[in-house]
């Protein structure tokens, strides 16, 4: 328990070194330097947010874990690369060769910014940017072209799809809140309708969505795992391409509860490519909802 | 995590975009009001500070979006996501389709215009609020990665 309270306290402290030694090297007043990154579709999102001048950085660290299995390290990258927009510079703080899919991605440059020590955040020696590094990587651009922007447009259709199945869940799980007016309760009633007239048609499509059941405490976990998202995210030369076909459900007792913001569980692991589930929902009624939504993807988005 | 911490994030997106280099202001300010809206005493006014102040900033993002990335001027916000849509996919949006940016952000955009414009229609309590920020905050974050 001591030893935990001695690292967030490092971190912080590693964070704000960062942050100090940043702005110094960049000498721009107005750059806007943030960490924790608190994002709202990743539960884990870079380490550190650097935006100056109409150019955005984003900044990796593998943690302890990550540093045991890279994998899930270039999980949070690809996810990252996914929801922060496609000029995004991606920083590796650590070892280069722990991500070749997204090399084309990741500056080269960056072996020599030292920010942190074999195996877990950096909190024991000082802080190392060279100013070199950081203003050569400051004067690269990625240039983003049409397709890439349509990949992404594509991945999100695809991801609104998902997220309107596990909205659709919840509201038949939630009776309408007392405030909601009439017309609103009408609404609701009308859209819930049509939705299991649509379910209903869907019925002679081939069940092949995977469900997994999971705890609440190791949704995190499962998001991050490699094997899980692989086939969801699919990063290459700077690219990224959506490309299963039919999303698992991840079925839960409960969501951890995120004080700040009450969807961003749902949210985080709808866009890591899930359709989150209670325990207590019928299961054959979601699956019929989500070969659905795989008829749908394989006729208008692609 | 914090919720000084998303606004900051958002915050650092937007300033880090090159469509907005010059025409950041705005945005950023508003979302520095919302930031400070949350020491407000008084509840409503603190609530439909935050909801106003984000929903604002959600609105010239989106239609400067829309402006830079197809030359055209948005009539609100719903009519700006729908452009943007288009210019993302290369398709027209058909007309209610749930699954384009306009409909993923539908509730957002209902819940903004009956706190806008219906008397006495104040946030019931801190949980709507709560869904009604973060909403804004994954719409200006969604909107950032289509331009």
């Amino acid at each position: 328990m001591a030893q935990n309270v001695k690292s967030t306290h490092d971190i912080a402290y590693w964070r704000q070194s960062i942050q100090r030694r940043i702005s110094q090297v960049l000498a721009d007043n107005q750059a806007v330097i943030q960490s924790p990154v608190d994002h709202p579709y990743l539960l884990d999102g870079p380490d550190v947010l650097v935006a100056f001048s109409g150019k955005l950085l984003a900044l990796f660290v593998a943690s302890r874990d990550e540093s045991i299995s890279p994998d899930r390290f270039e999980q949070r990258v690809k996810l990252s690369f996914a929801a922060l927009p496609a000029h995004t510079i991606f920083l590796n703080g650590s070892d280069l060769d722990l991500l070749p899919n997204i090399n084309g991605v990741f500056v080269e440059a960056l072996p020599s910014l030292s920010l942190y020590s074999k195996g877990k955040r950096s909190h024991d020696g000082p802080v190392e940017v060279r100013a070199d590094v950081i203003r050569s990587v400051a004067r690269h651009t990625r240039q983003v072209s049409e397709d890439d922007i349509r990949e992404r447009a594509r991945l999100y259709k695809r991801f609104f799809i998902y997220d309107a199945v596990s909205r659709l869940n919840l509201r038949k799980l939630k009776p309408p809140r007392q405030s909601d007016s009439l017309a609103d309760k009408h609404r609701i009633e009308r859209t819930t309708i049509e939705q299991t007239a649509k379910l209903a048609e869907s019925m002679i499509a081939e069940r092949t969505a995977r469900i997994v059941k999971s705890r609440p405490s190791d949704l995190r976990r499962l998001i991050y795992n490699p094997k899980a998202t692989d086939d969801w995210i699919v990063v290459d030369d700077g690219r990224v391409y959506a490309q299963r076909d039919a999303p698992g459900i991840l079925v839960t007792e409960d969501f951890p509860t995120n004080s700040t913001d009450p969807d961003k569980y749902a949210r985080a692991i709808t866009f890591a490519g899930w359709v989150p589930a209670d325990s207590d929902w019928d299961l054959a009624r979601v699956e019929r909802g989500l070969n659905l939504v795989k008829g749908r993807i394989r006729g208008k988005a692609r | 995590m914090a919720r000084r911490d998303r606004a900051r994030t958002i915050e650092a997106i937007i300033y880090g975009s090159p469509h907005f280099q010059i025409s950041h202001g705005p945005m950023r300010d508003e979302i520095g009001h919302y930031r400070s809206a949350s020491n407000i005493r008084n509840r409503s006014t603190r609530r439909l500070y935050q909801v106003f102040h984000l929903a604002r900033a959600v609105d010239s993002t989106v239609s400067t979006a829309a402006l830079i990335k197809s030359n055209k001027r948005a009539k609100g916000l719903g009519h700006g996501l729908n452009v943007l849509w288009e210019a993302a996919t290369g398709q027209a949006v058909t007309h209610g389709d749930p699954y384009s940016l306009y409909g993923q952000h539908k509730q957002l955009i209902d819940a903004r215009n009956k706190y806008a414009h219906q008397a006495g229609a104040f946030p019931a309590d801190d949980e709507e609020v709560k869904r009604f920020l973060g909403r804004c905050e994954a719409c200006i974050s969604g909107v950032l990665v289509l331009i």
